[in-house]
């Protein structure tokens, strides 16, 4: 093709890019998205990365059955409500969540759980002021077997 | 009197030993003929006790909704690897382990395909469409 | 081991005021909903749905859970420990299976 409609192309392109993620449709959200909304009753639009929540996970999950997961939190226990995790891409992203009290002390939870494929993994803290924080890993599930 | 009983649960564990041997193979063969005779491919799964890539599979793979469509024009035969049958069948097809998927023509004798591993659901879905496409099945 | 028996861990001894880490184990199957290819059948779930963490018989904490945690589900919990009592587990699943799990602690 001819120099101009290349140039031209490739600038239809650029744009259509740069402007493609603005333009989400109102009706499609994920699978993830609806299970937060259902279960918290807020848009995962507004809960916020913060570094004062840790999640710990490995970066390549052994076996995709196990997957231990840490999640702690400089937030003081008494200011916190309910801490929950997701995992985006498991059939029903919702794994568990957890309801602390002051007795507990800290916020802290320790567990292993299941993950079909490679997925983020999401720690979310609902704080008793109606905010939410969260904290997000990937986690890489690989092809094992048992001899 | 003790004797008389003793000996009746001796021959009886017996007969069902022997039983067990002559027949064992049933199982499978049963579902082989069947899958002969409804002109359908066999689908043997291969599995083991406390193999948690079992367990992946399973939870995520076969109970995926459009994986279980496709299964459903198999044959489907679940088997231990380590029962008589399993390993029987498993060093016929030279299956490494567990989870293994073979996809199996039965009147022909050929494997079709072979899957090792908890592999996402995709590496599946790619392997029974293959056999699919090769053996035109139309609802798969 | 039978389904929905425990081990729980704790420290012997703590300092008054110290939090310490519950650790448990759970054995149960924890399967999902599952399809059975060989059956054609839809198999329900069976899972742990919710453990509560109680000390000398006050509520601490409460989880929920679903099939999305492993088998033989490992879960640890903090506990800040102001005197020497009963720690205890209390948690059921989705066929009406109900347990509980005690350990002592001492608190100097």
């Amino acid at each position: 093709m001819n120099r101009r409609k290349f140039l031209l192309l490739s600038a239809v392109a650029v744009a259509g890019l740069t402007l493609a993620p603005a333009i989400k449709p109102a009706f499609a959200s994920s699978k993830l998205e609806e299970e937060i909304k259902k279960r918290i009753g807020v848009d995962l639009s507004v809960i916020k990365e913060s570094a004062d929540i840790k999640l710990t996970a490995p970066t390549i999950a052994e076996s995709g059955a196990n997957v231990p997961i840490t999640v702690e939190s400089t937030i003081p226990v008494d200011k916190v409500e309910r801490l929950w995790i997701f995992v985006d891409k498991n059939p029903i992203p919702w794994i568990a969540d957890v309801k602390f009290t002051p007795e507990n002390g800290k916020v802290y939870l320790s567990t292993r759980i299941k993950m079909g494929e490679t997925s983020n993994v999401r720690a979310i803290l609902q704080l008793k002021d109606g905010t939410f924080v969260m904290a997000t890993k990937e986690v890489k599930v690989t092809a094992g077997g048992c001899g | 009197m003790r004797v008389y009983y003793f000996l009746m649960i001796n021959i009886i564990i017996k007969l069902l030993v022997v039983g067990l041997l002559l027949y064992g193979d049933a199982f499978a063969n049963e579902k082989i003929n069947r899958a002969i005779s409804e002109n359908k491919l066999v689908v043997f799964y291969f599995k083991s006790q406390f193999c948690p890539y079992c367990a992946q599979v399973e939870d995520f793979v076969f109970s995926d909704e459009e994986v279980f469509k496709k299964l459903s024009n198999f044959v489907f035969v679940e088997l231990d690897i380590r029962s008589d049958e399993g390993s029987k069948l498993a060093r016929k097809f030279g299956v490494p382990g567990t989870p293994t998927v073979v996809i199996y023509d039965p009147k022909t004798d050929k494997v079709v395909g072979l899957i090792f591993g908890s592999r996402p659901k995709e590496d599946y879905l790619k392997t029974i469409n293959k056999a699919c496409k090769l053996y035109n099945i139309k609802t798969c | 081991m039978a389904i929905g028996t425990a081990i729980v861990r704790v420290p012997k001894e703590a300092k008054k005021g110290e939090i310490i880490r519950v650790q448990m184990v759970i054995t149960h199957p924890m399967t999902p909903p599952r399809r059975d290819p060989q059956t054609g059948q839809e198999v329900p779930p069976h899972n742990l749905t919710k453990l509560v963490l109680l000390y000398n018989d006050r509520v601490v904490s409460e989880m929920n859970m679903g099939a999305g945690v492993s088998a033989n589900p490992f879960i640890a919990l903090p506990l800040k420990v102001e005197e020497s009592g009963v720690i205890k587990i209390a948690y059921e699943d989705n066929k009406g299976g109900k347990w509980e799990k005690s350990a002592e602690i001492k608190v100097v």
